[in-house]
């Protein structure tokens, strides 16, 4: 079974090698002359100002943490998703408690305002 | 085999808790308001229906639903009880807490309530995969009430709890992995024919390492002794009344759940867990109760006597014989009382914004406060094991049933134990009734009525499982009868 | 040239030997470097190498469903939220080690992992092993969907609490600052 996907393997390895490659050799054989300019940290041409090093809001972390669970939440409708006529009604109907539960948690994040963004 | 309609009346207590902290959670999100008690009283008439569905489980002979996977007999809906208990004391003694602190309590009740499905189908689960999903359904509610108040405190309690809970989950984990590897299997029936196959346990090295992680993993659940390190931190900077709910509630699952598998799984395991127990036991009885001598604060004095708690209750684990199931589960209500008792008179001496738990804070209350200075003396009794309280009859069993089992020393040592206790929960009383308070602090309580309710309900309970503790024991054997 | 792409041909047995040692590599220095690394972001790097590594594992066991899926939740979404984690913490001080000294800790450490590697080895190698079941080379979603939908109802539900009870939790934790109720709305923290 597995052997079956090594030439795929051979493919990935091949556009692995190719990617560094590139970047290998134009290291190797580009031109080199840093300056102070040059060397600092690039930022859309602007002027770098605050260190990048510095404390987020924490809403974004909440905005992860829903998607993690959504994501998670996703993962479980696809094996139903594959196998949806043979499960039937009776799969619908757990599959519409699982969300039910979660949608729950969705109206409270919405409501507790975790989704806006001011 | 899969499922069927009627496997939904096993599962009517856990749906109605569950459906109840949805509409909590939909009501505070849609309705918030600080200051207001509905959302208590809408939980405590959610678990007041489950318990009454639960009634008709009692008299009922065992089955199992969904593939096998839940089991309704006796033990659950004991253990289902309790789980009830628990939950509407809690409420009852967060009410002041909440009051007196303006919180809004909406998503604490319903995370409580959660949590207490993970608890009620931990001692239903009748396969690991599902014991486990509901130890942490259980577990990761505890980890966000614990952090609930953000304070400093409460957040490294918090984060504390959750590093070493994830760990120990992560233990449990692998030895599940480990018994499936052994057993092909992870359901409880399963894995007693697979074990009944084996002329001897060391035909299966691995099963018996699984069977080693998983004792691990309760054992830290339940604060047993190398796994106990965390519990006067945890205990300590949580908000009292998550305090009580995690000393109370977890140690009840989880003890439902740890005795139930080992007694009905791995009986052929018996002579490597019976002595390991015992060592564990009799450390953690007596680590419990010596840390606790050198406690000045209540909060962290309560938690070390929760470990000395579980000690004792582990000789019901050496002793694993149905009338020592019948002793844990007397011992467990009645220390769902005395100890949550205890936690709710903690809570309303404390003032806003202020825990008052040291012991000096304690001086004079007996005389200022006569009654919640008598109904926390009924509690300490009651902890110690001094008749005639359910904690006496709680110990008295425990120690009958592994006197009858021949582990006499180990009853003996569980008794000297018990006597050491006797010092340090009545230096509260001598700290209440025979200091003068340098401070006005016991003038300044937070109460609330909701509160002194649950302070009644226990101090009575605990009297009567006391002086006549019949009933319910009959109730208890009925409910071990099985194992 | 003619290649066939037999699964016989025994060189592709040997690559794929090559690519299971690779993989298992990959998951240890993944993990390695998740301990070991100074910063915090180079730490969730590992993990996220060593997450990869047990992705490819999955995949050589022939379950491609879990491991995409594995790549999907841990790769793709787990560790995102780490980094925002990491991105929330202020910019990390001088790690100070005051409590032990570091050899301490790695003596330590060395002991415990030796004693349960040697512990759960040597259950491994005294097991009496029977041959395992053959596995169906089904459709792994599929097997996956109805065994969740059927005799494993009970749980799948139970994991739709756990996922809502992370998600108050988290707002829970997050979001309320003490004493502000509802709203810690844009104030940096």
């Amino acid at each position: 079974m597995v052997e079956n996907f090594v030439p795929v393997l051979i493919l990935f390895l091949l556009a692995a090698a190719f990617g560094l490659g590139t970047v290998a050799i134009s290291s190797l054989l580009g031109p080199k002359r840093p300056t102070k300019v040059k060397q600092e940290t690039y930022e859309c041409g602007m002027v770098v100002d605050p260190p990048a090093y510095r404390p987020f809001h924490v809403k974004y972390y909440l905005i992860a943490m829903a998607f993690v669970v959504f994501d998670v939440e996703v993962v479980f409708l696809y094996p139903w998703a594959v196998k949806f006529k043979q499960l039937g009604l009776f799969g619908l109907v757990e599959m519409l408690v699982f969300i039910f539960i979660l949608l729950v948690g969705y109206a409270y994040i919405w409501k507790k305002g975790v989704l806006e963004w001011e | 085999m899969d499922f069927q309609i009627s496997d939904l009346s096993l599962l009517a207590p856990h749906m109605v808790v569950t459906g109840t902290a949805l509409l909590v959670l939909l009501v505070e999100a849609f309705r918030p308001g600080k200051g207001r008690s509905d959302a208590t009283y809408l939980s405590i008439l959610g678990l007041l229906v489950a318990a009454g569905l639960t009634l008709k489980q009692f008299g009922a002979p065992a089955s199992t639903g969904f593939a096998g996977m839940l089991i309704a007999d006796g033990y659950a809906a004991f253990f289902n009880m309790v789980a009830y208990v628990v939950g509407i004391l809690t409420l009852l003694v967060s009410d002041s807490y909440f009051r007196s602190e303006e919180y809004e309590h909406g998503e604490f009740h319903a995370l409580m309530l959660m949590s207490l499905v993970g608890m009620m189908l931990m001692s239903g689960s009748n396969h690991l995969m599902l014991m486990f999903l509901a130890l942490e359904t259980m577990s990761i509610s505890i980890y966000a009430m614990a952090g609930y108040m953000r304070t400093k405190e409460g957040t490294e309690s918090s984060f504390k709890y959750f590093l070493l809970g994830g760990a120990s989950s992560a233990f449990m984990l692998y030895g599940i992995a480990l018994l499936y590897a052994s057993c092909g299997t992870t359901s409880l029936t399963g894995m007693v024919e697979y074990f009944s196959t084996l002329p001897s346990l060391s035909d299966s090295p691995m099963a018996l390492a699984g069977i080693a992680l998983v004792a691990a993993g309760f054992c830290f659940k339940i604060a047993a002794f190398p796994f106990h390190v965390w519990t006067p931190d945890v205990y300590q900077g949580a908000p009292t009344s998550v305090t009580a709910f995690m000393a109370t509630g977890v140690k009840a699952a989880a003890f439902a759940a740890f005795f139930r598998i080992f007694v009905v799984a791995f009986p052929i395991a018996s002579g490597a867990w019976t002595s390991a127990f015992w060592v564990l036991a009799v450390a953690t009885m007596t680590m419990g109760n010596f840390a606790a001598l050198a406690q000045r604060d209540v909060k962290r004095m309560l938690a070390y006597s929760s470990i000395a708690h579980a000690g004792y209750l582990l000789i019901g684990m050496v002793t694993a014989t149905s009338e020592a199931g019948t002793g844990m589960l007397f011992y467990l209500i009645s220390y769902v009382f005395m100890n949550i008792g205890a936690f709710g008179i903690v809570i309303m001496l404390g003032k806003k914004g202020e825990d008052r738990t040291t012991l000096e804070d304690y001086a004079g209350v007996g005389f200022k406060k006569p009654l919640l200075g008598a109904a926390l003396t009924i509690f300490m009794f009651s902890m110690a094991g001094i008749p005639p309280t359910a904690g006496f009859i709680g110990k008295f069993l425990i120690f009958k049933a592994a006197v009858h089992e021949g582990y006499i020393w180990l009853a003996v040592l569980g008794v000297l134990n018990s006597a050491a206790s006797v010092y340090y929960y009545l230096r509260v009383l001598v700290y209440m009734y025979f200091r003068e308070s340098e401070s006005e602090s016991g003038d300044v309580i937070r109460t609330s009525p909701l509160s002194i309710l649950a302070a009644a309900i226990s101090v009575i309970a605990i009297l009567v499982l006391g002086i006549a503790p019949g009933y319910l024991v009959q109730i208890a054997e009925a409910a071990t009868a099985a194992f | 040239m003619d290649i066939t792409f037999s699964s016989d041909f025994s060189a592709y047995v040997a690559i794929a030997d090559v690519t299971f040692i690779a993989f298992i590599a990959m998951t240890l220095a993944g993990g390695l470097v998740a301990i070991l690394a100074k910063q915090l972001i180079h730490a969730v790097l590992g993990l996220i190498l060593c997450l990869i590594g047990v992705a490819g594992l999955y995949a050589f066991l022939g379950n491609y469903f879990i491991a995409s899926m594995q790549i999907l939740i841990y790769v793709g979404a787990v560790s995102i939220s780490m980094v925002f984690a990491v991105m929330l913490a202020r910019p990390p001080a001088e790690v100070k080690q005051k409590s032990m000294r570091l050899a301490t800790k790695i003596a330590l450490g060395v002991i415990v992992g030796l004693f349960t590697a040697a512990t759960v080895g040597s259950a491994v190698f005294a097991q009496h092993w029977s041959e395992a079941a053959k596995v169906t080379k089904g459709d792994t979603p599929v097997e996956i969907g109805v065994g969740l939908l059927t005799h494993n109802v009970l749980a799948f539900e139970l994991i739709s609490l756990v996922l809502l009870i992370a998600i108050i939790g988290s707002v829970v934790i997050a979001k309320r600052g003490r004493g502000t109720g509802t709203s810690v709305g844009g104030e940096e923290i």
